[in-house]
């Protein structure tokens, strides 16, 4: 694992212009042999730095051989060593820390900005065991808003002048002249940590971060204009202002000031100072005209404030009694208000003369435009004006987002019209719909004589059925040849070509709102829209309502020949809505076997769940040793199945075997396994038949679009196109460029096929108890199946020598063996082996939810009886999860417990594991920040598991809770738990407050309670 | 220097220069207006006093390089023509206002004419010039030098064309603060100061400070804020160089015919296209 760092270092202050260098350092998990006192242990020195940036970055400085340097960096430092980057490993415990200075090898970047985005996009979106600092990550952000200034050319060229005895040294400097950026400087104060700005006051550290940057970028940009453009300025003073390539020494030194380089100044006051001024703000707004008085637009002047957004006072308002307003005025604008809002009609006026003609009066109000002059306004004046920094009020429906739309509308066929059933039905068996075009302007439908005549108007903005709407009659022109061309053909889509074209068309099309096809893109893009089906009469429990809703989803996407993913948040029950599918499934037809392919650790998990709730679905776990290899006898297997279940491991192993079915439907559940499109996995998955194809998930995998894609590859692949032409397309536009138009494409593509249903989504929320509770049910490993039978053998011959106490001393010792190696071997062995997922199915389960948890923003609880499990679980957590870890248990301080409380409860923190012992943790606190609970082991007593849950569950609390308690199967801990579950509905008084009533148990029952279900074991 | 003008009220006053002399000795004035040849330049009491570098010219007698002194003034409107003027003035906005960015409006006449004078010279009758070169013609090219000096002053500072027709600046700010539009201008041309005041840094020095001995975990990792959760939308200029254009075109330092904003929009787009390349 390695984290990146950034670092920016401003230049001695030595010169007048005082540079500054942006680094990168690398920090590892390993620790270097090198010993120096102040050379920092666990970094990546010289050449392994710079090798490590070329390869993983594509790193270099042409045309310079890069160097590494050493700078120093204060660092959190505790015992004479840096604390490693959280990113690294989370540190415990400390109060406050010492910052001590540290050398680091830095490679210098020359191109800041671009270099920034770069490390940030492939360490986000390339490479798993390189991730960004804190520090890196503010500069990003910090950096990458800087854009702004350069993309909207809010920077200007100044001169400087230093003071120096006798003579004037004039210097040319690129000064920026950007609101934005001075809202970017504010923002970011509030945001930089104390890791970046370091030795230095924050502002004027981040003032000279931009103003160095920004200068460096236009500098080497004058550098490469080409002669066409300087030919024109030669001779001329602009020369010297623009093109001018000495800056790092003075253009011109004299003794008096030249009279050219005064104008120079003078023209750059005016932008200097205008930008420094009062929180006025000149602002527009437009007012429409009468159908009848087409040439009467009124443009308003307004008086608005930069600083308080909702100030807008109409100046006619201001002029008609200024003298009551005045006191209003000062306090919003200061002083000389009036001469303000003067320059500013002004420069107003010189972008868009015609404010000049709202000023010939000593009390200017606004104008009158006529039609023409209006539609000008709305096609750019407005726009350029906003830009120029003026505010602009035009009427909703004539904005970019509200106007109403001249487009082409969809439905399906005359010939296969008639009821809504027969259109629907046609597109369910074989998924083509036939369909033609008619015109219409937002929500009206207009003839093609009438679109004819809209075109010819020789207007653009036309008043059409009562209202004002702008026409782009060269689209029109297109849309109407378009239809020209296609009304006399007969044209067919599948589904799937149908939304991918609505998508991408984006406004120019849509389908007729009362069409079939129209029903089916309002089901498809909101789920709310399904009605629910009947709880399945088979199924052994209750659906709630939005899972009725997901279940009638998913079974409409299949009837449309679409494959989706089922994306609901972590604990809303995925697993329940398929078996419900899998139910309705089997009582209206006998289908072929579904394949249902899931990581070894939910496999027991899987089957628990069918066997509880859907016992009659026929299903058969294809793992382990013992599988069915032969071919014949594994086809005649599965089709007397209703599914197969199996690993993601053996679906690659066994893919020949696996492809020898005909599936049904191939369901994916944690799909965010195939997301390396390169891995055999992925490979062999992508080669399986099946008519269906199904993704669950809890990730959000629309955060990370090559993610998506693979997914989608598997459902419906070429939807996105190939890998590299998503990537081009979508995935470095949106994911590195920050283009919103595609992301809205792409959001509009994908929203069809992916439900996802929020917690914390209202409608979720109703449906939801405060808490739910879900047992979590995982295999025992090998490793941990012959331990546990060893134990059992040991016991069983024991107990028949023992009596009384120490009967029950042994009952009690072997419990918690016993539940030592449902935890981990190592728990058990206590020999300082690797405490690893492998070797336990559980630790992996609830590794993979925690991660899932963590992403999607939520904190969590995680309870153990353990104190060794609570180390481990911290350390290891640390590392795989990287998120801030607390743990409390019998041995922690007030003081530090108290601390550990606030920062958890802190809702401004990011989310946070709270790792807690049962005794430790059970009472007098309130995590109510927490919104998913772990019993990682079980006391068998539900009291106090109950007591510790309601830590999270308590006053305060405004999630619903999820509560997880682990179960490994085959085990005592699967039979308890039916015991306490059996006996908790006739009275809970049969169990008492500790586990002593399982001592009550005849040596019979004991061994029954105990022994080992070899049917549970799963190879990893 | 090359004293040429830009403004449509600097060609006005060529225009009008150009009506009484041939344009041979116009052009040959054109080079008396350079820094070069302008020794002395006052403006008193609305008369300009120059002093000129002549040239050897023996077939004059002059054997050693002469200096004249040269004249220029324009017929001064009477007291109570200016005060009626500025009255008038101050009741719109958009004079003021455009005085206020230094320009004269186009539309300035229709008010002196109320009052049956004109602002810009219309021909020879609105000067009086003198020189004492040797030159008996009348003007002589040091007076169009002058006259071509003047121009090219007015392109950016419009006011100095009401001194020159005899509105002393403590004159126009008395007339200007009788109206509260006037007074925005008179207080304008109060605050405005032009000197290159020398700058401490080139950049914005980096202010060293103590840090923290120590410090919590969080202060060092954590800003006080979290960071924003999405970078603003990547959106381009939508035209170019807007905020030169908010400075208005021709500044002083501008010696061409063209179009400043024209080669500054051209400027930006090309920037624009060289710095993507970069960032």
């Amino acid at each position: 694992m390695k984290v990146i760092h950034g670092i920016w270092t401003p230049h001695p202050k030595d010169s007048f212009i005082q540079k500054g260098q942006f680094y990168i350092w690398v920090e590892t998990d390993q620790v270097n042999s090198r010993r120096n006192k102040n050379l920092h242990p666990q970094q990546l020195t010289e050449q392994a730095c710079l090798d490590f940036l070329k390869t993983t970055f594509a790193y270099s400085l042409n045309p310079y051989d890069p160097e590494a340097e050493l700078q120093s960096i204060y660092l959190p430092t505790v015992d004479k060593k840096p604390l490693p980057d959280p990113e690294l490993a989370m540190s415990e415990g400390y109060d406050e820390v010492f910052l001590q200075e540290w050398k680091v090898f830095a490679c210098p970047l020359i191109t800041p900005l671009k270099t920034i985005a770069d490390i940030y996009f492939l360490t986000h979106y390339q490479h798993e065991n390189v991730r960004i600092s804190r520090d890196f990550l503010f500069w990003y952000y910090f950096s990458q808003s800087l854009k702004q200034v350069i993309e909207k050319d809010q920077y200007i060229p100044a001169v400087l002048a230093e003071k120096t005895k006798t003579k004037s040294k004039l210097y040319r400097c690129w000064k920026i002249v950007s609101p934005v950026y001075e809202t970017l400087v504010d923002q970011s104060l509030k945001s930089i940590p104390l890791a970046c700005s370091q030795g230095y006051q924050a502002e004027s550290l981040l003032r000279h971060f931009a103003e160095v940057t920004v200068n460096q970028i236009i500098e080497s940009s004058i550098r490469t204009l080409p002669r066409v453009f300087t030919k024109k300025l030669q001779y001329d003073f602009l020369e010297t202002i623009l093109l001018e390539q000495q800056t790092d020494k003075p253009i011109r030194t004299a003794v008096k000031v030249p009279e050219e380089f005064l104008h120079w100044h003078q023209w750059q006051q005016k932008f200097l100072q205008s930008h420094q001024q009062s929180a006025l703000q000149l602002g527009f707004q437009l007012y429409e005209a009468d159908a009848e008085q087409v040439d009467n637009w009124q443009l308003s002047f307004l008086l608005c404030s930069h600083k308080d957004p909702s100030f807008k006072l109409d100046l006619a308002e201001y002029w008609l009694d200024s003298d009551s307003y005045h006191a209003l005025i000062i306090s919003q604008f200061g002083k000389s208000i009036e001469q303000q809002l003067l320059v500013n009609l002004a420069h107003a006026a010189r972008i868009y003369p015609k404010v000049w003609r709202g000023m010939e009066t000593a009390e200017p109000t606004g104008l009158i435009l006529s039609l023409d002059e209006a539609f000008d306004f709305l096609q750019e004046s407005a726009w350029v004006l906003e830009d120029a920094g003026f505010k602009v009020i035009i009427p909703a429906r004539l904005t970019p987002k509200g106007r109403q739309r001249a487009k082409m509308r969809m439905r399906t066929s005359d010939k296969k019209k008639g009821s809504s059933a027969s259109a629907k039905a046609y597109l369910s068996f074989d998924s083509l719909t036939e369909y033609s075009y008619e015109f219409a302007m937002g929500d009206h439908t207009v003839s093609p004589e009438e679109w004819q005549l809209l075109v010819d108007m020789k207007t653009p903005l036309v008043n059409f059925r009562g209202q004002w709407m702008q026409l782009d009659r060269e689209k029109m022109q297109e849309m109407l040849a378009f239809w020209q061309q296609q009304k006399d053909s007969s044209n067919t889509l599948s589904a799937q070509q149908l939304l991918k074209k609505l998508a991408e068309e984006g406004d120019n099309l849509e389908v007729d709102s009362s069409d079939s096809l129209s029903e089916m893109l309002t089901k498809l893009n909101d789920s709310s829209q399904f009605s629910l089906i009947e709880n399945p009469v088979l199924l052994k429990a209750q659906l709630r309502d939005y899972q009725k809703r997901g279940v009638s989803w998913l079974c409409y996407l299949e009837m449309l020949g679409l494959n989706g993913c089922l994306a609901d948040d972590m604990g809303l029950g995925k697993t329940m809505q398929v078996i419900a599918m899998l139910i309705l499934e089997k009582q209206a037809s006998k289908t072929a076997p579904t394949l249902l392919i899931a990581p070894t650790s939910v496999i027991g998990n899987w089957e628990k769940e069918i066997q509880n709730f859907a016992p009659h679905l026929k299903t058969l776990i294809h793992h382990g040793s013992q599988r069915e290899k032969e071919t014949a006898a594994f086809t005649t297997l599965c089709l007397e199945q209703d599914m197969l279940i199996t690993s993601y491991t053996l679906a690659r192993k066994d893919n020949a075997l696996l492809n020898k079915v005909d599936w049904h439907r191939v369901v994916l559940d944690e799909a965010q396994n195939i997301k390396n499109p390169k891995a055999a996995q992925t490979k062999a998955i992508l080669k399986l038949n099946a008519n269906h194809r199904l993704a669950l998930t809890g990730t959000p995998v629309e955060n990370r679009l090559m993610d998506l894609w693979s997914v989608f590859n598997f459902l419906n692949p070429n939807y996105l196109g190939k890998q590299t032409q998503f990537r081009k397309a979508y995935e470095l536009p949106i994911q590195r460029d920050n283009d919103p138009i595609k992301s809205t494409v792409l959001k509009q593509l994908i929203q069809p096929f992916i439900l996802r249903r929020l917690k914390t989504d209202k409608n979720i929320i109703k449906d939801l108890p405060d808490k739910i509770e879900s047992k979590q049910y995982c295999n025992l490993s090998k490793e941990q199946a012959s331990l546990y039978q060893a134990i059992v053998k040991d016991v069983e011959e024991q107990l028949e020598e023992k009596q009384g106490i120490e009967r029950q001393g042994l009952m009690l010792s072997t419990l918690m063996k016993l539940k030592q190696i449902c935890n981990h071997p190592m728990q058990f062995l206590q020999d300082g082996s690797a405490f690893t997922s492998e070797r336990s199915h559980k630790l992996e389960r609830i590794t993979d939810m925690l991660g899932e948890a963590i992403d999607e923003g939520d904190s969590v609880l995680i309870f153990t009886q353990f104190t060794e499990i609570g180390e481990q679980l911290v350390k290891y957590l640390n590392i795989e999860i990287h998120t801030p870890t607390h743990y409390i248990h019998g041995g922690v301080s007030r003081k530090k417990r108290e601390q550990m409380i606030e920062d958890f409860q802190d809702s401004e923190s990011p989310p946070s594991i709270f790792v807690l012992s049962l005794k430790a943790g059970g009472v007098g606190i309130t995590l109510t920040r927490a919104n998913h609970v772990f019993h990682f082991d079980r006391w068998w007593n539900p009291a106090v598991e109950n007591q510790a849950t309601d830590r999270a569950f308590r006053i305060g609390q405004k999630k619903n809770v999820f509560v997880h308690k682990f179960i490994t199967l085959g085990t005592l801990e699967e039979r308890i738990d039916q015991m306490i579950e059996d006996k908790q509905k006739m009275a809970d008084s049969i169990v008492g407050n500790d586990e002593g009533w399982l001592t009550k148990l005849d040596n019979q029952a004991f061994k029954a309670l105990i022994a080992l279900n070899k049917n549970s074991i799963m190879e990893t | 220097m090359s004293a040429q003008t830009k403004t449509w009220w600097g060609e006005r006053l060529l225009d009008a220069l150009e009506e009484f002399t041939d344009s041979g000795r116009l052009t040959r004035g054109r080079s008396y207006a350079s820094d070069h040849r302008v020794k002395k330049w006052v403006i008193i009491n609305g008369v300009v006093q120059a002093k000129i570098r002549g040239n050897k010219n023996p077939y004059f007698g002059v054997y050693t390089e002469p200096t004249y002194k040269t004249e220029v003034q324009m017929v001064h409107l009477s007291e109570t023509q200016w005060k009626k003027v500025i009255a008038r003035l101050t009741g719109r906005a958009s004079f003021i206002a455009k005085l206020l960015v230094n320009e004269i409006p186009e539309n300035i006449e229709e008010v002196f004419a109320e009052y049956k004078t004109h602002l810009l010279p219309n021909n020879y009758n609105d000067f009086k010039v003198s020189c004492n070169c040797p030159d008996y013609v009348v003007p002589c090219k040091h007076i169009a030098g002058v006259c071509y000096r003047l121009a090219s002053d007015l392109d950016y500072n419009p006011l100095l064309l009401f001194e020159m027709r005899g509105l002393s600046p403590e004159k126009l700010h008395q007339e200007l603060i009788k109206s509260p539009l006037g007074k925005t201008l008179a207080d304008a041309q109060v605050s405005e100061g032009n000197e290159l005041a020398p700058a401490e840094s080139f950049y914005t020095q980096p202010g060293v400070i103590k840090i923290p001995k120590q410090v919590s975990l969080k202060q060092f990792w954590y800003g006080e804020t979290p960071l924003p959760k999405e970078l603003p939308p990547h959106q381009e200029a939508r035209i170019s160089a807007i905020l030169v254009k908010k400075g208005g075109d021709y500044p002083a330092f501008w010696h061409k015919q063209s179009s400043f904003i024209k080669v500054m929009e051209d400027f930006y787009i090309r920037m624009r296209k060289n710095n993507q390349k970069q960032s």
